[in-house]
């Protein structure tokens, strides 16, 4: 079974045991949670009525939902800090935590501990790097005036005069030079700064501050912060005492982060226990956000697969009291998830059909037919030794690296390097080896035919899932009388039987060809009463739902569609054939092109340019092509994928 | 050369053509100045116009005169953001100028709210700005107390050195300064934008741009001298620079002068003697004098302008004057004018 049977898990317990509870189901994982809350009200979880129940029942009533009770930030925040000291090199480890029992107190006081200790070491580095903040901005101050003699205290000390540094945009800049000759002070343009600004120092007489002031302020002067009244020498001498202060400084901050740096590592095992105390108890908030709680019991839902049903009971006899049941579809669990299980062959292909839609928990998983038939007609449509070899090491590269359809490119890869054999072709060229079914150019209409085929074949298997699938749904109106049902399925394989009786490939036309005619008549009947039929036996009333005439306006259109579409797929799946042979003539057209321009060294650049060309284009055609088929003219018989996908614990809860 | 920039202009050209056949012709601007008040306006506007989009969701019993302002601008915006999809490099980057003068009166409103300590909540239905475009945050911004904190909201724009020394703007004249450093910093940037653009193929374009900076320095200094009485230096702090008949020389000698008879002589050869050539109704009209020469310039500039950005920079700047008259519409209602009244404070004339 490629679709695993899922089943809806219930427990109550005491509280008390909620954490060890909670933990067993982390560490379990393979576990969809649902909101027990929303099952709750939805009425599905139900508890039997017996005397040993009803504290858990009376529970009921007074429900709370996890939700507004569980904070998991705070553990949260100390894990992340953790995790930024160390760099994000602690890891959740698994098999630790199943192994021994977690104390919460320990591990916060532990990790509170931890963190005052270093509070100190943070708190000096903190204090070096502020300083190291400010003599940088001094020095860039200072560096203005780096070609001035005289001492700074002079001028700080001026009598008559103040002085100012401060930067303008460019443009104000361009204001300013305008006016030099009519401001009341002196006015040096200094420098640039890094932000394009433009750097002046201001002289002003100090009975007319406050009017240069003005002006400055009109034109958006910032003052440059950093100048010191304790620097006192020239700013020659202020630069060189700075630069040695800032390398004090480093000199310092490096010992210090040292020092921070052997803290950490003399701790590593203690912080990598609390870290995975208290992300295994952010988890474990998170999966008690799910839960419903009464005063004194927790209720759980999930859903698990049908096979772990022993192992999750046998972790609920741990607890005293825990009442535990099971609930499939058939008695009164909500729609399940599906989760799909498939071999290492066809899981790529899951990505594939995912695409389309999840399967429903009640349908086949198409995974196995899909991935079988994709590779068939990819290969067959780009039969090459050479380049199959390299869809596939690329393909394997890529999902070395995780990309998921890089496995379906390495499986295709192959299938493309088998048919390269069947046609003998090797980059393009037919010389090389012997084909060992044949060449598809030389023999255009084995090719076309084996195509069509092929696609009989698969419209075939196609009808089966359906029939399948839709008798599981007890659908008995498509099923069985449906055009994609038995009734469609007969009639598709009589008239292909009536053309093969014609064409002489069958035997006694004389007999069966009338017979298989009436046949056909009486199935297209069939689907054309197909609803009021399906009522009839299955004693529903009434026999249409809307009224006979519209019924049958419609199902007589749905008819036309019905033998419309059976030429249509049938004949869709000559494109098999016909991109065999595009294959092969795309290549012969880059060879002739290489033959006529007489030159070794382009004919080798074009054979090479073609095979890339092919490759990177007609591989990804062929691709399109493949899949078209299975989408459009496959799926759309038999597979309705309306599920929703299986996403255990670990899936839903992320710390970072 | 310029038949290349022609063709490299000319999808763009025809779609200003095309926007610009819907706009608000003189019938219906006659129909909105008929209107009893603002409620028949805004009903006009929003059943018979392309504002109507913008309107739309408005409450039709709860009409407020700035907000319908507000909306009519977002009509602005949506089409100045289509018309940059035809433009790259240098050329777009010159017409986000277009949307920064949006963002620069947003900020204005709210400026204005936090100097008279007001809440800023309530200002955010007079917002208009380019969501995709703009850098400032304005959902934010609404939350900012004080002027400290509205600062602090703009550290990663390059508003906040436009503000940074202002310690406070309580004051009037503090205020006053503050919008004249942001409009100084929208006019200089557009200066900078303007002057990178090929000169060649906008040559109309950007001589219109420089004559109106010519304007706002006349009215600046004008005003600088009769209102505020500034010192000449900070007068020419003040000015914009990129003016095309009004250099820096002939700025400073406008500056110096002691009195309007002096500035009309320094203007009477040129073309911006309009401005003073009135006796009494010179404070009052003089903004709508030179948004009428500007509207005339510009629709100019729209007709003949068929290289480069000027057709559709035009374009933008003509939707801006019918959005003033139409405010100006708005407006006089409040005032109960009649309508030869409120026609005269219309850009475009009509009779």
């Amino acid at each position: 079974m490629a679709v695993e049977n899922l089943i809806m898990m219930d427990v109550v317990g005491k509280i008390k045991y909620v954490d060890k509870f909670a933990k067993d189901i982390f560490l379990f994982n393979d576990i969809q949670i649902v909101d027990a809350m929303h099952e709750i009200d939805s009425g599905r979880f139900i508890l039997p009525i017996r005397e040993e129940n009803m504290g858990e029942l009376l529970g009921f009533a007074q429900l709370m939902s996890g939700e507004t009770m569980m904070d998991e930030k705070n553990f949260v925040k100390t894990v992340n800090k953790l995790n930024e000291l160390y760099k994000g090199s602690l890891s959740l480890d698994m098999v630790t935590l199943a192994k021994g029992d977690t104390d919460l107190g320990r591990a916060l006081s532990k990790a509170k501990e931890f963190e005052n200790n270093l509070v100190l070491e943070y708190g000096e580095i903190k204090e070096i790097n502020d300083r190291l903040e400010a003599l940088e901005k001094s020095r860039t101050a200072y560096s203005y005036l780096d070609e001035l003699e005289a001492n700074m205290s002079e001028l700080d000390s001026l009598e008559n005069f103040s002085f100012s540094m401060g930067s303008v945009t460019k443009d104000n800049a361009a204001r300013l030079k305008s006016i030099y000759n009519s401001v009341t002070s002196i006015v040096f343009h200094v420098g640039n700064q890094e932000d394009n600004e433009e750097v002046f120092m201001i002289m002003s007489p100090k009975d007319l501050e406050i009017e240069s002031n003005r002006i400055l302020k009109a034109l958006n002067f910032k003052p440059i912060e950093g100048f010191n009244p304790e620097y006192t020498e020239t700013p020659k001498a202020i630069l060189e005492k700075i630069n040695h202060e800032i390398d004090m400084q480093k000199e310092m901050k490096s010992k210090l982060l040292v020092d921070l740096n052997a803290h950490l590592k003399e701790n590593r095992k203690e912080a990598t226990e609390s870290f995975n105390t208290l992300s295994l108890y952010g988890n474990l908030s998170i999966i008690k956000k799910y839960m419903a709680f009464s005063e004194e019991n927790f209720y759980f839902s999930g859903w698990i697969s049908k096979r772990d049903k022993q192992q999750m009971e046998a972790v609920a006899a741990k607890y005293p009291d825990l009442i535990i049941m099971f609930s499939d579809t058939n008695s009164g669990s909500g729609k399940p998830p599906t989760k799909l299980k498939n071999n290492w062959l066809f899981r790529p292909f899951e990505t594939l059909v995912k695409m389309y839609g999840v399967p429903s928990f009640n349908e086949l998983d198409p995974t196995p037919f899909l991935s079988i038939t994709y590779m068939f007609c990819f290969g067959f449509m780009f039969g090459d030794v050479g380049q199959g070899i390299i869809l596939a090491l690329a393909g394997l590269i890529l999902g070395m690296k995780g990309v998921e359809l890089g496995k379906v490119l390495l499986r295709l890869g192959m299938c493309s390097t088998f048919f390269g054999f069947m046609y003998g072709s090797i980059f393009g060229f037919e010389e090389l080896i012997h084909p060992l079914w044949l060449r598809p150019f030389h023999e255009i209409n084995t090719v076309l035919l084996a195509a069509v085929l092929i696609g009989i074949v698969m419209l075939f298997i196609a009808y089966i899932y359906s029939i399948i699938n839709k008798l599981k749904k007890k659908d008995i109106k498509e099923g069985v009388f449906g055009k994609n049902g038995i009734c469609g399925f007969a009639l598709y394989a009589s008239i292909l039987g009536i053309l093969g009786l014609n064409f002489g490939v069958f035997p006694y036309p004389e007999i069966l060809v009338p017979g298989l005619t009436i046949l056909a008549v009486l199935l297209v009947f069939l689907v054309l009463i197909r609803e009021p039929l399906a009522n009839y036996i299955t004693k529903r009333k009434p026999l249409y739902k809307e009224t006979a005439s519209e019924y049958y306006v419609e199902s007589g259109f749905e008819l036309f569609e019905m033998l419309l579409g059976m030429l249509s797929n049938t004949l869709s799946f000559i494109r098999i054939g016909a991109f065999a042979l595009t294959h092969v003539g795309l290549f012969m057209a880059f060879q002739t092109l290489a033959i006529l321009v007489q030159n070794g060294v382009i004919s080798f650049g074009i054979l090479i340019f073609a095979n890339i060309f092919i490759i990177a284009l007609e591989g990804l055609i062929v691709g399109i092509q493949a899949l078209r088929l299975q989408f459009y003219e496959l799926f759309s018989k038999y597979y309705s994928g309306d599920g929703i996908e299986f996403k255990p614990v670990d899936l839903e809860i992320n710390l970072n | 050369m310029s038949s290349m920039s022609k063709s490299k202009h000319a999808a763009i050209n025809t779609k200003a053509l095309a926007m610009r056949a819907r706009r608000i012709n003189d019938k219906d601007f006659l129909e909105l100045i008929k209107a009893k008040d603002l409620k028949e306006v805004f009903l006009y506007l929003r059943d018979h116009t392309y504002y109507g989009d913008f309107l739309s969701k408005m409450d039709l019993e709860d009409l407020h005169r700035t907000e319908i302002e507000a909306h009519l601008n977002d009509l602005k915006v949506r089409e100045t953001e289509k018309l940059m999809h035809y433009l790259s490099g240098t050329e777009k980057n010159f017409f986000v100028i277009l949307l920064i003068r949006m963002e620069v009166e947003s900020l204005r409103v709210l400026i204005r709210g936090i100097a008279r300590s007001a809440d800023l909540e309530p200002l955010q239905g007079l917002m208009v700005y380019s969501e995709k475009y703009t850098k400032v945050p304005f959902v934010r911004l609404f939350r900012a107390r004080d002027w400290e904190e509205f600062k602090k909201m703009l550290i990663n724009t390059d508003y906040y050195r436009v503000f940074e020394i202002y310690k406070d703007i309580k004051g009037t004249h503090e205020l006053v300064m503050v919008e004249k450093n942001l409009d100084r910093y929208y006019y200089d940037l557009l200066k900078n934008r303007l002057l990178k653009l090929d000169k060649k193929s906008n040559q109309d374009l950007i001589d219109l741009e420089r004559r109106n900076f010519d304007l706002l320095n006349l009215i600046w200094i004008y005003r600088g001298k009769k209102f505020y009485s500034l010192s000449r230096e900070e007068l020419i702090a003040y000015s914009l620079r990129g003016g095309l008949e009004l250099n820096e020389k002939r700025l400073l000698s406008l500056v110096n002068a002691k009195n309007l008879i002096e500035i009309k002589a320094l203007l009477t050869k040129s073309d911006y003697a309009f401005l003073f050539n009135h006796t009494e109704t010179i404070d009052l009209f003089m903004e709508r004098r030179k948004e009428r020469y500007l509207y005339y310039q510009n629709l100019k500039l729209f007709g003949s302008s068929d290289s480069g950005l000027g057709r559709v920079v035009a374009y933008v700047r003509l939707l801006d004057f019918e959005i003033e008259d139409i405010t100006a519409i708005i407006e006089s209602k409040r005032y109960r004018m009649d309508s030869s009244e409120t026609k005269k404070y219309l850009i475009r004339p009509i009779d």
